[in-house]
């Protein structure tokens, strides 16, 4: 080949790019061994809570479940009115009510959790200007507060499901209710097992976090976090009848629902349609004709009324996390 | 990190906080390699100054950057060493947790540097930073900006605490790292006696502006006394009547009292401390 009939050699230019270096970081798996090594004492005081809790609330569990065992083996039902099933009810009451004390407890689970996991996380270190220590290293502070979220929150959700585990355990025990207290919708037990212990106890947590964030000082956070919590705890409480439908029947009789299902309003249905509660009725009774309703919940809708509490509550906390991401990407003075 | 950029540029950087203003407008470049006094009254703003420069408070308006990428930014944090004024450390670990903390939370880590600086107070490593003494607090504060082996340390009166002797060992070691690693170094003080031999650029701070900035040789040669009705008045040399024959210079105390007490908004940034306005568009 001749050096003629080649084409020149053309340089293609090729546009310059300014090298940069590979960027150098502490990786997410770094960041969050440490934030466990970080509180390795207070995830070891958590554990050891836990095991303190389950003690009684499995020994109640179990004495619950024999009494109510002893109760229906018994057939008592009805109006039976036999000394033993007078005793066996006794029993039972009592193991209802001892079950209270300890599902009073369960509903502190979350309260603990917003004070001592959450509030602290980013309040404490405001409040001792350790964050200015902690930010300044080579992880930047959105990845540090992963690290903490995953451990401390991580700790929140299993700490979260253990109680509603044990909350579980311990309603299940009086199920099908034989008491109306120990209906799972009656407010204390509608609190204290599944998914809205186990969702709540993650919503105070994320509370926490948030407030610390706002407040920078650990009392005043917790003091907020725990205020959030209650409110939000008790207008859920009081609303989980909105959160499912309700259903309305016209029995032949009143007073026929049994103790799990809720009953929201009776009354009578006039023969011209309008609807009267029993008080409605004139002194001289209900009219003539009028036929019997009743506005209730099943027993069979309670989990997903569980279900739907637990969700709007994760979706609370996901907003808190969020907003406190954006407040500590603030660089406020 | 940007070959070729200021260690650190500040332009228009502004702070504000509850309609005060607490950083009006500060502008400045420090080049690499530098070692840079920051001197002022109190409450003039050098903390807050180093504060931003280390990210933790951001800029209302203006910009700070350092190592040519914005300041507090996951692509700075790696090399920027910052010691707060109050040394905020975690007091229930002790110190051999801290420096294992500060293995764990960067890139690099130096464990032979900050065992250096420990030992110049001679800092227990099983101690709990909460029982160490003020001195051996800030000794411990300043081996975990060491291990980090940054190239820019940002050092809020990193000489308050400690003794003489101690102070001269640590800016030995600081100088060192200058020297041998081309580090940069911007400490404040207010001991403006600590710096005359070891700074080589002066920034003078005061009420959040700032009014002198410069190479040490260079602020002290451009000015010079002269004598006006009777008086001896520090004036720029740029102006006629300083080429006078007989013009002193000023000593660096001098000159920062000078600026301090200048009944006018008495101002000067020497050309090598001004920020670029072409280069810092490219950052930006």
């Amino acid at each position: 080949m001749s050096v003629d009939r080649m084409s020149a050699p053309t340089l293609e230019q090729v546009p310059l790019r300014v090298r940069e270096e590979r960027p150098v970081r502490v990786g997410l798996l770094a960041v969050t061994g440490e934030a466990l090594h970080h509180h390795r004492r207070l995830l070891a005081l958590l554990g050891l809570g836990l095991l303190v809790l389950a003690g009684p609330v499995l020994t109640t569990a179990d004495s619950v479940a024999s009494a109510h065992s002893a109760w229906s083996a018994a057939n008592c039902g009805g109006a039976r009115l036999a000394d033993v099933c007078q005793a066996l009810n006794l029993d039972l009451t009592g193991a209802v009510l001892s079950a209270e004390d300890v599902q009073l407890a369960l509903l502190a689970v979350p309260l603990l959790v917003g004070a001592l996991l959450g509030a602290p996380l980013l309040a404490r270190e405001y409040e001792q200007g350790t964050y200015r220590l902690a930010w300044t290293q080579a992880v930047p502070r959105g990845r540090w507060l992963t690290g903490r979220l995953l451990v401390l929150g991580g700790a929140s959700v299993l700490t979260g499901a253990v109680a509603a585990l044990l909350g579980t355990r311990l309603y299940l025990a009086a199920s099908p209710a034989v008491l109306r207290e120990s209906s799972g919708y009656a407010p204390l037990p509608f609190n204290s097992f599944g998914p809205v212990l186990a969702a709540g106890t993650v919503l105070a947590f994320a509370l926490g976090v948030l407030c610390g964030a706002l407040w920078r000082r650990t009392l005043p956070a917790i003091a907020a976090s725990v205020a959030g919590f209650g409110g939000v705890a008790l207008l859920l409480t009081a609303l989980r009848g909105d959160l499912q439908p309700a259903r309305t029947i016209f029995p032949p009789h009143g007073y026929d629902l049994r103790p799990d299902d809720w009953l929201m309003a009776d009354g009578v249905v006039t023969t011209d349609g309008h609807r009267l509660s029993y008080a409605q009725c004139e002194p001289g009774g209900c009219p003539a004709g009028s036929r019997t309703f009743e506005i209730y919940h099943d027993a069979g809708q309670l989990w997903a009324t569980q279900w739907t509490a637990a969700a709007i509550m994760l979706a609370l906390a996901a907003t808190a996390l969020l907003l406190s991401y954006r407040t500590v990407g603030r660089n406020r003075l | 990190m940007i070959p070729g950029s200021a260690a650190l540029e500040a332009v228009e950087l502004t702070l504000r906080h509850r309609r005060r203003t607490l950083l009006d407008a500060c502008s400045l470049r420090l080049p690499r390699g530098a070692v840079c006094g920051v001197v002022g009254p109190n409450g003039a703003g050098k903390s807050l100054l180093l504060s931003a420069a280390a990210g933790l408070v951001g800029p209302d308006s203006g910009r700070i950057t350092v190592l040519g990428r914005p300041a507090g930014s996951a692509q700075a944090l790696p090399a920027v060493g910052y010691l707060d004024q109050r040394r905020s450390l975690y007091r229930r670990m002790t110190v051999a947790e801290l420096l294992a903390t500060g293995r764990r939370t960067n890139v690099r880590w130096h464990q032979d540097r900050a065992l250096e600086l420990l030992g110049l107070g001679r800092v227990p490593l099983d101690a709990r930073i909460g029982a160490l003494s003020g001195g051996q607090r800030t000794l411990a504060a300043l081996a975990t900006v060491r291990g980090k082996a940054p190239q820019l340390m940002l050092l809020d009166e990193p000489l308050a605490e400690l003794d003489p002797l101690v102070r001269r060992a640590v800016l030995g070691l600081l100088l060192a790292d200058v020297a041998d690693h081309g580090a940069t170094v911007m400490l404040s003080t207010h001991i403006l006696t600590d710096l005359d031999e070891v700074v080589d650029h002066l920034v003078l701070l005061d009420a959040g502006q700032v009014r002198l900035a410069g190479q040490l040789s260079e602020l002290l040669t451009a000015h010079r006394f002269v004598d006006r009705d009777g008086s001896s008045v520090l004036v720029r040399r740029e102006r006629p009547d300083a080429a006078a024959a007989d013009a002193d210079g000023p000593t660096l105390d001098e000159l920062v009292v000078s600026y301090l007490h200048a009944p006018g908004p008495g101002r000067w940034l020497a050309p090598g401390m001004r920020p670029d306005a072409p280069h810092g568009a490219l950052i930006a």
